[in-house]
């Protein structure tokens, strides 16, 4: 009974750790426009981010046409910054015997992405777009 | 055949790619195109598919080459400024060196004294070889320096003295140097700064295809 009631307590606490991680780690972290789509892309795709699944993501969600060199001119960006970490895969034969690379989204750069929507959020508090601007 | 060449993507493209991407993300940009290309002719026609596999890889070189140029500019252009200053001031090496070579193996007599022409002949055959090997020499320096980004510093290598050529023709053609009878000036500006881009390119071709080879080698 004691066992179950720890392992419940350290369940409870690593989000909260984690998010107090996330706040702690990097509160200047901010994204570029794109880099911010690109690091989304690779947090929803979990395992099966590559290249490829990346730039459909993006096409499929956000509507934009991007090549393939700028996603992987954004994610080695993004890996130099620690936002992304990266490994290859096996070589397969429908990619000429080539290998994927595939990307994972790190600690600092949950941060990141964290940091740039609280920080669009409060400045599009109050803003009522559709209403005002148009 | 032809069906069998088709359902390949084009190998110029997939090259050039292999040329410009840099060394650890040039197995996995061209696997993803190569598998772009395979889900795309799936779906489309084998010509289209080409065409569209063409796009995507110049579009790929370009982020590549704008991306090496945002990141290391200035490494860049440290070179282009080095390289330019040998080529300014070291450009009469190679006649020195030659006439050099020709003093020392004749004595000073003048050779091919019995036949002019010949002589003429090959005395500019040899000098052209010799400032096609200066700037192939230069630009293989500028390579080895510019390590990953060998192709992109040898092509920006080429922007002052292909520059340097339009406003040259432009000039020449503007104060009539090019008229009638007065061709060989303007054979002599091609010859003098179309080798050097030449030979800054393929000298760039060769270090990355040396290099990626030793890294394939190695894996």
């Amino acid at each position: 009974m004691f066992e179950v009631r720890v392992q419940l307590t350290i369940c409870e606490l690593i989000p909260t750790y984690f998010l107090y991680i996330v706040y702690v780690m990097s509160v200047r972290d901010f994204l570029g426009e794109f880099e911010h789509i690109v690091l989304l892309a690779v947090l929803r795709l979990g395992e099966n981010a590559y290249g490829v699944t990346v730039r459909r993501e993006i096409q499929t969600r956000a509507d934009r046409d991007v090549s393939t060199g700028a996603i992987y001119a954004t994610l080695d960006r993004l890996q130099a910054k620690g936002y992304v970490t990266s490994f290859l895969g096996d070589p397969t034969p429908e990619r000429g015997g080539r290998s994927k690379r595939f990307f994972r989204v790190s600690a600092k750069g949950v941060a990141a992405i964290h940091n740039t929507q609280r920080a669009l959020k409060q400045m599009t508090a109050g803003l009522r777009f559709l209403e005002r601007y148009t | 055949m032809s069906t069998k060449r088709s359902l390949h993507p084009p190998r110029l493209a997939s090259w050039l790619v292999d040329l410009f991407t840099p060394y650890d993300q040039a197995e996995s940009i061209a696997g993803d195109l190569h598998e772009e290309f395979v889900m795309y002719i799936s779906e489309h026609r084998p010509v289209e598919a080409r065409r569209w596999y063409w796009r995507q890889c110049v579009k790929t070189i370009a982020h590549c080459a704008i991306e090496a140029l945002r990141t290391s500019w200035w490494s860049i252009a440290i070179i282009i400024v080095v390289c330019q200053l040998c080529l300014t001031f070291g450009g009469g090496l190679p006649e020195q060196a030659w006439f050099g070579v020709l003093h020392l193996v004749r004595g000073g007599v003048t050779p091919y004294h019995a036949n002019w022409y010949g002589y003429v002949f090959w005395l500019n055959t040899c000098l052209l070889a010799a400032h096609l090997l200066f700037c192939f020499l230069i630009g293989w320096a500028a390579a080895l320096i510019a390590k990953g980004k060998e192709l992109i510093t040898t092509a920006a290598l080429c922007i002052p003295v292909t520059s340097m050529f339009i406003a040259l023709t432009l000039r020449t053609a503007g104060i009539g140097i090019v008229s009638p009878g007065r061709e060989h000036s303007a054979s002599f500006f091609l010859v003098n700064l179309v080798e050097p881009t030449v030979m800054f390119i393929l000298s760039g071709w060769v270090v990355r295809d040396i290099r990626m080879g030793r890294r394939r080698a190695h894996c």
